[in-house]
């Protein structure tokens, strides 16, 4: 009898010899083995990945942003602590090797300080200056503007001399050929300053060397001023000796005239000794005294004007 | 017995490159430093000598306020300017370099003529790189003995003799 059921059929043919378990195993697993060796592969290609580091790049960066976006969402003050021990060094780093660079881009940031600086400063300047007209017509304010037409300084200058106010710092007296400190009076008297004074003296001399030999061609000069941040140095040259006054602030004419008054006096006085000035000071004894007395005396006028202002 | 204190102005003058900063960094500082950057114009330091007796048994002590000038072969209208006043002058050359030590006795008659009086020491630069007894020492000595002037055979890089070349300045002003 012949059987309508095929499989039956294949079981009454012992030529064929079939395992039943592996037949049954390919009908219950197969798509699981064909999982099994999807996920083999998958993991096979995620090593790769993991191990080929340019894999890996192309694989994180196009999430790379928003974790670390989410990361400074959730805990901005521990990625700075993270991230600032890094961050000085790799600043150092990027401007010495792109200084340029690093110049473009701050450029417009640092435009805009600078003119936010400005403008406060004008501020503060306008309102000196304002504070100063609204004075006008008190009677001693009237009576000095009147008493510096007569000395012949002009009321404007007046005005923007009261707006920076005049402050003497530092007066130096240095032998003029050899650049040598002869004597030195300052606001403050403290020991290394005044010891820095030699080589401040030194480099005075260097510079003005510099400066009277390079820019004055065919004509002798001498250098007058030198501006640095807000300091100025006014320099008053004599034959032997040239003096450098430091000041900040606006300096009216009259300290033209003191300086030259100061020079004249301390040329009466050591003349013999400046002429032959050999490094020795112990010969100039009291040479300071109207060193000092300049600096007292325009603390006196600034303090004095203050006072009445 | 009293100490006299005087200031002095000292120049150090050489061409290019024969180590005059280094040496003043190594005297007044005692640094060095590897890196070349070459002077402009004049840099000014200042360094107390230990006080040093004279002949008449004196006993000084100076301020020496250095003045290293830039690279110089001859007279020029600044570097004269810059050397009014000197009391007394390094003429340094390189031991590696015998032109350096040849352009001294040029260098040391401009000097002389700004500043007569002052005297001179001749210093043999880059000891350290240089063979002992070798060729430019002696043309060194050679020039030393025309110019009537000491000289020494100084390191800035290792230190030698450098404190000497200004000693010897010192006692030679000194007198």
């Amino acid at each position: 009898m012949a059987s309508l059921n095929p499989a039956m059929n294949n079981l009454k043919q012992p030529e064929m010899p079939v395992d039943p378990l592996a037949q049954l195993k390919s009908i219950l697993l197969t798509e699981d083995q064909q999982r099994i060796a999807e996920l083999e592969a998958a993991l096979a290609e995620l090593k790769a990945q993991l191990s080929h580091k340019a894999q890996l790049i192309a694989t994180l960066e196009p999430v790379i942003g928003e974790v670390l976006e989410k990361k400074i969402g959730d805990s901005k003050d521990e990625m700075a602590r993270s991230l600032a021990p890094v961050m000085g060094a790799a600043i150092k780093r990027q401007i010495k090797d792109a200084r340029e660079d690093v110049i473009d881009a701050l450029y417009p940031i640092v435009g805009r300080m600078v003119a936010k600086a400005v403008a406060e400063a004008m501020k503060k300047i306008i309102a000196n200056i304002n504070a100063n007209l609204n004075r006008t017509f008190k009677f001693s304010r009237w009576f000095r503007q009147q008493k510096a037409r007569l000395q012949g300084i002009d009321p404007a200058e007046k005005v923007l001399a009261d707006a920076f106010p005049f402050q003497l710092q530092r007066v130096f007296l240095i032998a003029r050929d050899s650049g040598l400190l002869i004597s030195y009076a300052g606001a403050s008297q403290s020991g290394p300053e005044h010891d820095e004074a030699h080589i401040i003296g030194g480099m005075l001399t260097a510079i003005k060397s510099f400066m009277e030999t390079s820019f004055a061609g065919s004509r002798e000069g001498d250098l007058n001023e030198i501006e640095h941040s807000e300091f100025t140095i006014r320099i008053n040259s004599g034959r032997y000796t040239y003096l450098a006054a430091v000041f900040s602030g606006v300096a009216g004419n009259e300290l033209d005239e003191e300086l030259r008054n100061l020079h004249i006096r301390i040329h009466e006085r050591f003349h013999r000794q400046l002429r032959s000035y050999d490094g020795d000071n112990s010969r100039l004894q009291g040479i300071e005294q109207p060193l000092r007395e300049i600096i007292r005396t325009t603390q006196h006028i600034d303090h004095e004007h203050t006072a009445a202002s | 017995m009293n100490t006299l204190q005087l200031h002095k102005k000292i120049c150090l003058l050489g061409t290019f490159g024969v180590g005059k900063t280094s040496l003043v960094r190594r005297f007044v500082y005692d640094k060095y430093d590897d890196e070349y950057k070459s002077t402009i114009g004049a840099k000014v330091s200042q360094k107390r000598l230990v006080p040093l007796e004279n002949s008449r048994k004196e006993l000084i002590q100076f301020n020496f306020l250095v003045w290293d000038i830039e690279g110089v072969e001859k007279a020029t209208p600044q570097v004269n300017h810059y050397l009014l006043g000197a009391h007394g002058f390094l003429l340094i050359g390189d031991l590696t370099r015998e032109e350096t030590i040849g352009a001294l006795p040029a260098i040391s008659e401009f000097a002389r003529k700004i500043a007569p009086g002052a005297p001179l020491v001749l210093a043999g630069n880059k000891a350290d790189l240089a063979p002992d007894g070798s060729h430019t020492a002696a043309v060194l000595a050679e020039v030393a003995d025309r110019l009537s002037a000491p000289y020494l055979l100084t390191s800035a890089k290792d230190g030698r003799n450098v404190e000497d070349c200004f000693t010897q300045l010192g006692l030679l002003i000194a007198e």
